[in-house]
């Protein structure tokens, strides 16, 4: 599956992709919202995975721009934050987040989660 | 007042691909320079509480927003004696391996990218000598000596009554 | 830090949990315990302890747990009655699994234990499996079984199980490692677990959140779903209907071994909270295994919450009290039984029965409980204490600026600064009470020492445990393990006899320790009491006289001699011992429990046993302090040391030769020392005030200092996190003014006006 990782602490973003590539995914990154619209447009991806708190464009906006446009419509978007709380919980949903994972991830879960998605 | 450095400050410059972003700052008539990446915030000269028997380049220790640090005066550890500060001194407050602490200066002056292999090493006698600087940096007006900042706050205090020569 | 490495660390916090909670359950049931439900938390303990070690890959864990797990589910099963369990090599299991889980935190090799595998092994082998005493092991109701990491980590593992297999079937896979191995036989007969509906009724957006109820509802273990129906009956008519909405809501059955929280925490990926609901229905198998087999699909095709829930009350008071009638859990027969389960709600009615109303609302209560707490990391409460430390810094600003007001303006801001500093101690007691812990954390460990030491000693003792709840905060939590081992050491060692002994004194051949723990006067309160032999007086004495420590004449009571037992370097046994010994003495013990503010005192009767006392303030994060100020510096000294004041100009001074001024207090040559000597304080001093304070060993000090300039509250910051030690304070905190003060510590005082050194900058730790 074509996974587009997007998270602005590098540490965090190799290891996300790192976990995704063993599984087999072929990932791109990005390093916030803006260049996570950029990477969408030419990546393409089957799933998105993204940060919420990041410079430029946080990942609200992220999913709002994403939904916004057609080929983002159908994308699963899948948050991962740090954020537990039940009002930006609401907020994601309100712009279109398909799935809210809390950091730090388990591989294993989010694998689980992200398979759910693969056919 | 204290000015939060942020990357959102420098989004307009990009750096060259390997490139240091310095943070450069004063003391007398010397130029010395940090990364970027260590300077947590830069705040005016606040009175601290000096601590008993402590090396003299340690000024003593302030809160900061409930964190207590230690400022350490740069004047003192390039042995030019203890600054005396006013409003207008500024200290860099740093992150040095596991720890927060304060670099008394006289003033920030700008933040600069010089491509890497623009750092020269320290000249061996500096570096025998004192052992607080890890490179030098020549821009078109001045030398900037690149500080390492853990050998400043542990040697520091060694350098009361000799003098650092950069260049 | 790495985020797996993290979790894992947030696994081992859980498995210290889960270990204590394994072990006491043991001994429970070693006791005696005959409650089901004391073997189903042993269960869950160890099966989650190996759920979560297999997601982190600590395979020799799981490889003991599995064995150990299965052992318990003979028990669980009723295979093996609880009458013929062995529950010594339970505990010994599960101090194994204790050093498993230590050696997997430490990245170490564990030690196999070949012995008690086969050990374990032979459980339930002797006995041929009888059928199910239901009344002894009923299934795990599992509404608190933990939701935490290694719970996850169990569920992940049968996701994956089942994720990429085709439609797997209903018995588990049997080598998987940390799945449910169900026996084959019980899943064919009757799933284990409880009938659970899931009502999903999603937000219209559900779609343009790319959420396919598939996808969904495909979080839940395909074999345990028993039929997923759809009501399109919200959905519009025609004219007004968006094909991008949702309009469907599904209903989901499941008979599983989940629990509520743990379906909960699958759907909390995708849905928002108001979008599903969760319900477990009547647990039929609890009480009546046979006749439920019939029931599970048909049974509650409209759940009735009210129903439902009375049912699923009744179930479980079943075993309980027979007057209870037999659970259908067919909805339409609960109302029958509704009036009398019900009662107790209803205030009017005074003939109530009695026999239900304690179990119900006792089920009640626990799960209320359970609802409303929360896990909550320790760094967000640290942080918020921190706040809390600087509103109440800010609030004695506050203070400050308003005593410099003209009169008018004073009077009126003063009511409501008076108002602020109640509300603000009143948040700092709440947020100190957050951060409070049970001291059951440390109490956990002290049954293994005392089994271990027992066997070592050859001696047999009973450790009862009291008042395991009480709370203090983390700081003091973590300072007190130390000296209750030591307590505890002692007590096996010098307190309690060998069973002969204790025979011929016609006593109980086994011995018992008392560790009590309880709040009195603002105060945690620690009790030590043993039935043994008490202090040797005798030896004691003419050891201290030997080491010149009381005079050859000097009589001393009886309790007098008792507190000889913390001198330093005394040791009633006669040979140094490795159990109470470690070089380490009762002195040791006292100096550090005096030195976080607390005392020590010991009481003894011969022959009748000896008791230890512990006291300790319930927190390190706030002291009381008296600011002085000394030339141009402000210092804090805990009150705690300040014994009195006094002018300087009453107290006669003398010089010694050698420098040392000492002056007189209460007929007591005591040394003066002049704290802007000692500590460098900058500016001109005029020294006229004397505090009196209390040394750690009991001696005083005289310090001159310049002004009081007041007492209160401080909160404590640490000195070392950015930078070191500091000789002659303790810690610093932060004034109304917002700057800095030292806090004293007037024995490290001491050491320094003794050698006036001049301290080296710390060393900071370079990055390799």
């Amino acid at each position: 599956m074509k996974i587009l990782a997007i998270d602005d602490t590098k540490t965090l973003l190799s290891l996300l992709s790192m976990t995704l590539r063993n599984a087999g995914h072929e990932v791109a990154e990005a390093e916030n919202g803006e260049e996570g619209l950029a990477r969408f447009d030419q990546f393409k991806p089957d799933l998105v995975i993204t940060d919420l708190n990041m410079p430029i464009m946080d990942g609200i906006e992220f999913t709002r721009a994403c939904r916004s446009r057609p080929a983002g419509q159908n994308t699963p978007i899948i948050v991962l934050t740090t954020e537990n709380g039940a009002e930006i919980k609401a907020e994601g949903r309100r712009a279109g987040a398909s799935a809210w994972m809390v950091k730090p991830f388990e591989p294993n879960t989010l694998l689980g989660l992200v398979a759910r998605y693969q056919n | 007042m204290s000015l939060q450095l942020s990357e959102k400050h420098f989004t307009s410059a990009q750096p060259e691909s390997a490139a240091r972003r310095i943070v450069t700052f004063r003391v007398g008539d010397r130029t010395f320079g940090i990364d970027v990446g260590m300077v947590r915030e830069i705040k005016g000269w606040q009175a601290t509480t000096p601590l008993p028997h402590a090396a003299p380049h340690v000024r003593g220790v302030l809160n900061l927003r409930g964190v207590i640090l230690a400022v350490y005066d740069l004047r003192t550890a390039i042995g030019l004696g203890s600054t005396e500060a006013t409003a207008t001194h500024v200290i860099v407050v740093v992150d040095v391996e596991d720890k927060t602490a304060g670099l008394l200066v006289d003033s920030v002056s700008d933040i600069v990218d010089v491509p890497v292999s623009a750092v020269r090493p320290a000249p061996d006698l500096e570096r025998d000598e004192h052992g607080l600087i890890e490179g030098l940096v020549l821009l078109d007006t001045e030398i900037v000596a690149l500080l390492d900042l853990a050998a400043v706050i542990r040697d520091g205090g060694d350098n009361q009554d000799k003098q650092l020569r950069v260049a | 830090m790495d985020p797996l490495a993290e979790l894992k660390q947030t696994f081992f916090q859980e498995c210290e949990e889960l270990l204590g909670a394994l072990e006491q359950k043991l001994q429970l049931l070693d006791e005696g315990s005959s409650d089901p439900e004391d073997v189903n938390a042993a269960f869950r303990a160890i099966h989650s302890i190996k759920g979560g070690a297999g997601a982190f890959g600590c395979t020799e864990l799981v490889g003991f747990a599995h064995v150990f797990e299965a052992a318990l589910d003979h028990l669980r099963s009723g295979r093996v009655a609880l009458e013929d369990a062995p529950f010594t090599l339970f505990l010994r299991c599960s101090d194994a699994v204790a050093d498993l889980v230590a050696a997997a935190r430490n990245d170490e090799t564990a030690p196999v234990r070949p012995d008690l595998l086969a050990a374990l092994e032979q459980v339930g082998q002797a006995k041929a499996a009888a059928p199910a005493a239901p009344a002894e092991a009923p299934p795990a109701p599992a509404a608190d079984a933990p939701v935490g990491i290694a719970a996850l980590g169990n569920l992940l593992a049968m996701v994956d199980a089942k994720m990429g297999t085709p439609a797997p079937t209903a018995s588990a896979a049997a080598n998987d490692g940390w799945d449910d191995d169900e026996p084959a036989a019980v899943a064919s007969v009757r799933k284990p677990g409880h009938d659970v509906c899931i009502k999903i009724t999603p937000e219209a957006d559900l779609f343009r959140r790319v959420i396919e109820p598939r996808v969904a509802i495909g979080i839940l273990p395909a074999d345990e779903i028993v039929s997923v129906s759809c009501d399109l009956s919200h959905v519009p008519a025609l004219e007004t209907l968006d094909v991008t909405d949702c309009h469907m809501r599904f209903t989901v059955m499941m008979r599983t071994e989940l629990s509520a929280d743990e379906i909960v925490s699958k759907f909390d990926f995708t849905l928002a909270n108001e979008e599903f609901e969760v319900e477990v229905l009547a647990d039929s198998e609890a009480a009546a295994e046979p006749v439920a087999e019939a029931a599970p699909a048909s049974a509650p095709e409209v759940p009735q919450n009210v129903a439902a829930d009375l049912s699923a009350i009744l179930a479980r008071l079943g075993p309980a009290t027979d007057a209870a009638p037999q659970p259908d859990i067919q909805p339409a027969a609960a109302p029958v039984a509704a009036p009398a389960a019900a009662a107790p709600a209803v205030p009017a009615a005074p003939a109530a029965p009695r026999t239900p109303a304690r179990p119900v609302s006792n089920e009640a209560a626990a799960r209320q409980r359970q609802a409303v707490s929360v896990r909550v990391d320790l760094d967000r409460i640290d942080r918020l204490m921190n706040l809390v430390g600087e509103i109440v810094i800010t609030q004695s600003m506050l203070v400050e600026c308003v005593r410099s007001l003209p009169y008018d303006v004073y009077a009126k801001t003063a009511e409501g600064i008076l108002t602020l500093s109640r509300q603000t101690r009143e948040l700092q007691d709440h947020v100190m009470a957050v951060r409070a812990q049970p001291v059951k954390a440390v109490f956990q460990r002290m049954p293994r020492l005392v089994r271990e030491l027992a066997q070592t000693l050859g001696k047999e003792v009973k450790l009862v445990l009291e008042g395991e709840n009480t709370e203090v905060d983390k700081t003091i939590i973590e300072e007190l393990a130390d000296p209750l081992t030591h307590m505890i050491r002692n007590s096996m060692d010098h307190g309690v006899e060998t069973p002969e002994e204790r025979i011929a004194a016609g006593k109980n051949p086994e011995g018992t320790i008392r560790l009590i723990a309880e709040h009195r006067a603002g105060r945690i309160v620690i009790s030590v009491t043993d039935d043994g032999r008490g202090i040797g007086r005798d030896r004691l004495l003419a050891k201290a006289r030997s080491r010149g420590l009381v005079g050859a004449d000097e009589k001393l009571a009886p309790e007098e001699i008792d507190q000889l037992i913390f001198a330093a370097g005394l040791s009633t046994a006669d040979a140094v011992s490795d159990i109470s010994g470690r070089g380490v003495g009762m002195d040791v013990v006292r100096r550090n429990v005096e030195s976080l503010g607390g005392r020590i005192s010991v009481d003894s009767e011969p022959g009748r046993g000896c008791k230890f006392t512990l006291a300790l303030p319930l927190t390190l994060a706030v002291l009381e302090g008296m600011v002085i100020r000394c030339g141009d510096d402000r210092y804090v000294i805990p009150i705690a040391s300040v014994i009195e004041t006094q002018h300087l100009a009453n107290t006669p001074i003398e010089h010694l030769t050698f420098g040392q001024e000492v002056l007189r207090w209460r007929g007591e040559i005591t040394p003066l020392h002049r704290l802007g000597a000692v500590m460098g304080s900058a500016g001109t001093r005029d020294e006229n005030i004397i505090i009196i304070a209390e040394t750690e060993r009991g001696g005083n000090v005289g310090i001159a200092v310049d002004e009081i300039v007041g007492q209160q509250q401080v909160v404590v910051k640490s000195l070392e996190s950015n930078y070191g030690a500091v000789a002659g304070a303790s810690a610093a905190t932060i004034l109304g003014d917002g700057l800095v003060a030292l806090i004293l510590d007037v024995d490290s005082m001491l050491r320094v006006a003794a050698s006036g050194t001049r301290q080296p900058v710390p060393e900071l730790k370079l990055a390799g």
